[in-house]
């Protein structure tokens, strides 16, 4: 599958790109708007929870701290929501190709991915520049940022690729996916800090794939501390395990997709 | 000599499944409860096809062609059997694969050169040839959504010819474009054939098989019916799509064959019309009723059950007719159509200034129609009607009573091994008278030899 990907890296990059700057093609401002809409985003949640709800979180100033906490969280989740949702809809979305060409299956989801994380990428460094300009300077420890999103990301692709293998035959998994992302946001502590939840439910929390993630993120950019060796451990292991995954679910079922496309 | 593709008892089989939760179903326990039916699309294929060859695949529809295709280019996977194709492939499946609207012409070109998988210098050499080729002038640098249908599939075409694979394969895909682009390209094709690409065309367009390829496939229902020469496995294929007719005519099977004296000329009794009649009971038929072509029957000079004749051959059509009212002057008549749709000739009693018999209500009638077949091989449909004279100053109007529309098909064979008697839609009479040679050397000389 490596292989396959390598061979058409340049394929991959050029339609990532392209497919970011064609989002919004068409449209005046072009390339801007995927600057534009991530930071807007940011503004409003720091205006709301800040301003207006006052919400108040440890380690952080009054005022504009909850903004830093929420964005930390939710500008990566609303990515990984956004990879996994079109990764798992990539071989249906690009069934005229697969039907007629002989491109490996896992270029497309990559691409996807791919695409995915040059937004993201776009997001965090936005985030880092706002948090700046709050006076929330970064430290030595945000270099692991990009460590992390290349694991949030590895992760994405590997359960959008497992998905999407499944979704060519029942296509209901790409709409159910919606509503389970969103029971998934609720369970990971993203508008909300882990102090508020009761002790019993905050035990489990570990069981979470996206907990340790998301818990890395607060950790760098709102304590401003290295992640620990475990954490490390288990963001790794999610995103190499998942590829593997749905590696398997790929190589096994890859005859039975062209037939179906 | 080198073989680029070698194909070894190659088989498909698809699975059909009637909602998808079978499916899961049949995952669940494993195999154990089969809920799909299976299809074969493909069984057992082998061929191989040498370096600068061109290897023809025709068939009806559904025989599997595109399939076969599909597995070769690497879009579908097969079920058993293994193939090999050597070198740079470039499958033209479908003109426009991958084209963007809103891209313009040369940058369409360059995102299929990646696509396809090739570095883009690669494609930077050529694009030159490409665009003159494609003769587009400026709209090479405007965007795809602002092209004709017709110059889009010139910029897909031409990419494909430039780009020197050393095995092309193309699905159907050539009769695009208008008259000049087609000879373009045809020639073209033959040009890369001639410089060694090895080629594997999928057409109906039998004439360009026949043109293109030395040798050809007929596929059908998924099996190697023929292998060998194009203008035989074309011929071939003509001969088969004749449909039920043919087979069941050849030999007793069914029905007594009775030996008849003049078969061209008897007329048949009414049950015996009935008996093998061409027309089906929901085919589509209008007219205003009175007098109606209950069935009809298509022999052969032989007698035979057939709707398959040689060129020059001839058919003859028996029908049974019924009369509903009382019908003064009838006439019965015979279109025939060629595969473009043009009448090449129609005709009928009246035209022949032959008069057939006043009928009372309930009366049956019995006619026969023969038609010498003097056309150009191919399939044609026939239309049969019946009409009753309509009392009209102008003699070429009647009143329609029965017609039965796109009846056949009629196919006409021709021996590829026998010299073609015409070539052309129709024959004409054509007479050829000549003189004595007559020496030239005395009259340069200025000499007369009178």
């Amino acid at each position: 599958m490596i292989l396959g990907i390598w061979r058409y890296r340049k394929f991959i990059w050029k339609n990532a790109c392209r497919d970011l700057w064609y989002r919004y093609a068409g449209s005046s401002m072009g390339f801007l708007w995927n600057v534009i809409n991530p930071l807007f985003q940011i503004l409003l949640y720091t205006l709301v929870f800040s301003k207006i709800m006052q919400v108040r979180v440890p380690n952080l100033p009054a005022g504009f701290g909850f903004a830093i906490y929420l964005c930390a969280g939710l500008i990566p989740w609303l990515n990984f929501g956004e990879t996994v949702e079109r990764c798992t809809n990539s071989f249906v979305e690009n069934a005229d190709y697969l039907r007629k060409l002989g491109i490996p299956e896992q270029v497309f989801v990559a691409q996807d991915a791919g695409s995915s994380f040059l937004s993201l990428t776009i997001g965090m460094a936005l985030l880092v520049g706002v948090c700046s300009a709050l006076g929330h300077y970064p430290r030595w420890s945000w270099v692991a940022l990009p460590g992390i999103i290349i694991l949030l990301q590895g992760f994405g692709f590997g359960l959008g690729l497992l998905l999407g293998v499944f979704n060519t035959f029942f296509r209901d998994i790409a709409q159910a996916l919606g509503l389970f992302l969103q029971l998934w946001f609720w369970a990971t502590p993203i508008v909300y800090t882990e102090s508020i939840l009761p002790g019993r439910i905050r035990d489990w929390l570990f069981l979470n794939p996206m907990y340790p993630y998301i818990q890395a993120l607060h950790t760098v950019i709102v304590n401003r501390s290295w992640p620990t060796g475990q954490d490390w451990a288990v963001m790794a292991s999610y995103a190499l395990g998942l590829p593997i995954l749905g590696y398997l679910a790929l190589r096994t079922l890859r005859p039975e997709i062209r037939d179906v496309l | 000599m080198d073989k680029m593709i070698r194909v070894d008892r190659l088989s498909k089989r698809f699975r059909l499944y009637n909602n998808p939760w079978h499916r899961a179903i049949e995952w669940a326990t494993l195999g154990r409860r089969r809920l799909h039916k299976e299809f074969w699309a493909l069984r057992d294929i082998s061929f191989e096809v040498g370096r600068g060859e061109c290897l023809g695949i025709i068939g009806p529809n559904g025989a599997g062609k595109s399939t076969l295709l599909k597995i070769l280019s690497g879009a579908l996977y097969p079920t058993n059997g293994t193939f090999e194709v050597r070198g740079r492939t470039l499958s033209l499946l479908e003109l426009g694969t991958g084209f963007n609207p809103e891209l313009t012409g040369r940058q369409n070109l360059y995102n299929s050169a990646h696509l396809l998988g090739l570095p883009p210098e690669y494609l930077e050499t050529r694009i030159g040839d490409i665009e003159e080729f494609g003769g587009l002038g400026d709209f090479f640098d405007r965007p795809l959504k602002v092209y004709s249908s017709g110059m889009y599939v010139r910029l897909a075409f031409s990419l494909f010819v430039f780009l020197e694979p050393d095995v092309l394969i193309i699905d159907e895909a050539l009769s695009v474009g208008d008259v000049f682009f087609q000879q373009k390209s045809f020639a073209k094709l033959r040009e890369i054939i001639s410089g060694g690409t090895t080629c594997l065309f999928v057409s109906h367009d039998t004439a360009a098989v026949q043109n293109l390829c030395h040798k050809a496939i007929l596929l059908q229902q998924g099996k190697i019916a023929f292998y060998g020469e194009a203008p035989e496995a074309v011929s071939r294929y003509f001969g088969s799509i004749g449909g039920e007719f043919p087979k069941k005519a050849i030999g007793t099977t069914g029905k007594k064959q009775i030996a008849y004296p003049d078969p061209d000329n008897r007329l048949m009794d009414p049950d015996e019309i009935l008996s093998h009649n061409v027309l089906e009971k929901n085919h589509k038929r209008h007219g205003a009723g009175g007098l109606r072509i209950v069935a009809a029957r298509v022999t052969d000079s032989k007698g035979r059950d057939t709707m398959q004749v040689e060129m020059l051959g001839s058919l003859t059509f028996h029908l049974l007719l019924r009369a509903n009212e009382e019908i003064i002057e009838p006439s019965v008549g015979i279109h025939l159509h060629d595969r473009l749709g043009n009448v090449v000739f129609a005709s009928g009693t009246r035209q022949l200034e032959k008069r057939l018999p006043d009928l009372s209500l309930g009366d049956e009638l019995v006619v026969s129609l023969r038609l010498g077949l003097n056309v150009q091989a191919g399939e044609y449909t026939f239309s049969l009607g019946a009409s009753e004279g309509s009392g009209e100053r102008n003699p070429n109007i009647g009143f329609l009573q029965d017609r039965h529309d796109m009846l056949g098909p009629i196919v006409v064979v021709a021996d590829p091994a026998k010299l073609l008697p015409f070539y052309g839609i129709a024959q004409l009479p054509l007479e050829a008278a000549w003189s004595s040679p007559v020496p030239r050397k005395i009259i340069e000389r200025g000499e007369s030899l009178l």
